[in-house]
């Protein structure tokens, strides 16, 4: 119920939607919020990682090291998760407006491009390819595996077919 | 007999020169001086060494002449190796100013032609060569800086830290989201992160701001009201803190109570943020 409410905000901020969003959350259970929210949040072990790597780098040149509060870090990973619904929302938007049912990458680049995080498109095109490169190249390694394969069948296919006990006995000479 | 039929093919082909001096102008007793000059002969250039030879030759004859008769009548034994040491320098002189000649002619030759020939391609050559040189350096490290600038943007996002699965649930949230391509499920890990290190540059500076080493949740609400780009989960991450607020003891209500000033600009933002879609 929460999330629906959540994902009908992110949708389209309107204040009809607001003003009934607003008495949802009051019957809800806070408790059975919460462990839904610890459930679906992303770990905080690798949001700290991110968050002390990044402060690193921008307070490096001081070189103390940076306290981050826990609340704070809560904070981090629940707009971490409410940053990919609202993202999933816009990209599946833009995949219904070119009337298609699977969401695709070109999709999200767009939906990140009409988010304004235009900043994050470029990097995240260059990554795309690279892993599409990494993909070309597994292809080809599966069906080098594949033609392995093939070819073990087929050495045990022939012993299969001859019953000549000459040829018994060079199975067993390999074997 | 023998040595001058051995004698006679060599100087077959300068035979008419010596022909015509032996039996005219030197007696056969001093045949041996005569075979001696020949050698120069054949040794140097015909017209200058001929005269030089000729010069030289005549010199000996009367340094010859000399000796013979004086021994016997002025000098007494002892002193004819004088005469006999003086005959050496004059003998070796003439040989030495023509191989001297010789010899500066052949290095003139020598060192005139190759270096009018060697070294003039070569020079050009190099410089092309050092040219083509140096735009293949300049080009290899443009291809480097290139090459490292690639890397380093792609090593960012290979890490993959966050879980796929915890995205898979996240989206299945929703339930428009039908189907998923596994690109998107690449992609969305790295949007996160990157949206995570934007989110903690924009909650740091609003800590340095204040001069706080401290990163605490009201530095990350205040980025988020500020930064236009983070509107559209401004609403929840406030709703949060009214939750927070009212679950946690009196202190955390009063840290609640701190913030409700911070609550109240972005409480205004939206508002006016709403005509804009409208319209």
């Amino acid at each position: 119920m929460p999330r629906k409410i959540t994902l009908v905000k992110e949708g389209e901020p309107q204040p009809v939607d607001a003003a009934q969003g607003e008495p949802a959350p009051a019957p809800a259970a806070p408790t059975a919020a919460l462990t839904e929210a610890e459930v679906d949040e992303l770990p905080r072990a690798i949001v700290r990682r991110l968050v002390k790597d990044k402060l690193s780098h921008v307070a490096g040149g001081e070189g103390a090291e940076v306290i981050v509060n826990k609340d704070a870090m809560a904070a981090f990973a629940e707009s971490a998760r409410i940053f990919i619904h609202y993202l999933s929302a816009t990209a599946n938007d833009m995949c219904k407006e070119s009337k298609r049912q699977t969401i695709n990458a070109d999709d999200v680049l767009n939906a990140l491009d009409d988010m304004e995080f235009s900043e994050f498109v470029e990097p995240l095109r260059t990554s795309l390819q690279e892993f599409r490169n990494k993909n070309a190249d597994k292809r080809s390694e599966a069906k080098k595996q594949q033609k392995e394969k093939r070819r073990k069948l087929n050495e045990e296919t022939l012993p299969q077919k001859e019953n000549d006990p000459a040829d018994d006995a060079k199975e067993n000479g390999v074997a | 007999m023998d040595p001058s039929q051995s004698g006679t093919p060599s100087l077959f082909p300068v035979m008419d020169i010596p022909v015509a001096y032996p039996p005219a102008a030197y007696p056969p007793c001093e045949v041996a001086v005569a075979a001696a000059a020949y050698p120069r002969l054949l040794y140097a250039p015909p017209d200058a060494a001929a005269a030089q030879q000729a010069a030289a030759a005549q010199q000996q004859q009367q340094l010859l002449g000399a000796p013979v008769v004086c021994p016997p009548a002025a000098y007494p034994p002892g002193e004819v190796a004088v005469a006999a040491a003086a005959y050496p320098p004059q003998l070796y002189a003439p040989p030495d100013a023509a191989a001297a000649q010789q010899a500066t002619a052949a290095q003139q030759q020598l060192l005139g032609a190759p270096v009018r020939v060697a070294y003039a391609p070569p020079d050009a050559a190099a410089v092309q060569q050092a040219a083509a040189a140096q735009k293949h350096k300049h080009q290899l490290q443009m291809l480097w800086l290139e090459l490292r600038r690639e890397i380093e943007a792609t090593t960012d996002f290979k890490k993959h830290n966050i879980p796929l699965s915890r995205i898979k649930k996240i989206m299945r949230a929703d339930p428009d989201v039908c189907a998923i391509t596994a690109e998107v499920l690449v992609v969305f890990p790295w949007a996160c992160e990157m949206f995570i290190l934007e989110l903690t540059r924009h909650g740091w500076a609003h800590a340095e701001a204040n001069k706080r080493r401290m990163l605490q949740k009201s530095d990350i609400v205040a980025a988020i009201a500020r930064t236009d780009v983070f509107d559209f989960f401004r609403d929840t991450v406030l709703h949060d803190d009214a939750k927070e607020g009212a679950d946690a003891a009196p202190a955390a209500a009063a840290a609640a109570e701190k913030a409700h000033p911070a609550a109240g600009a972005p409480a205004t933002d939206p508002l006016a943020n709403y005509p804009m879609p409208q319209q």
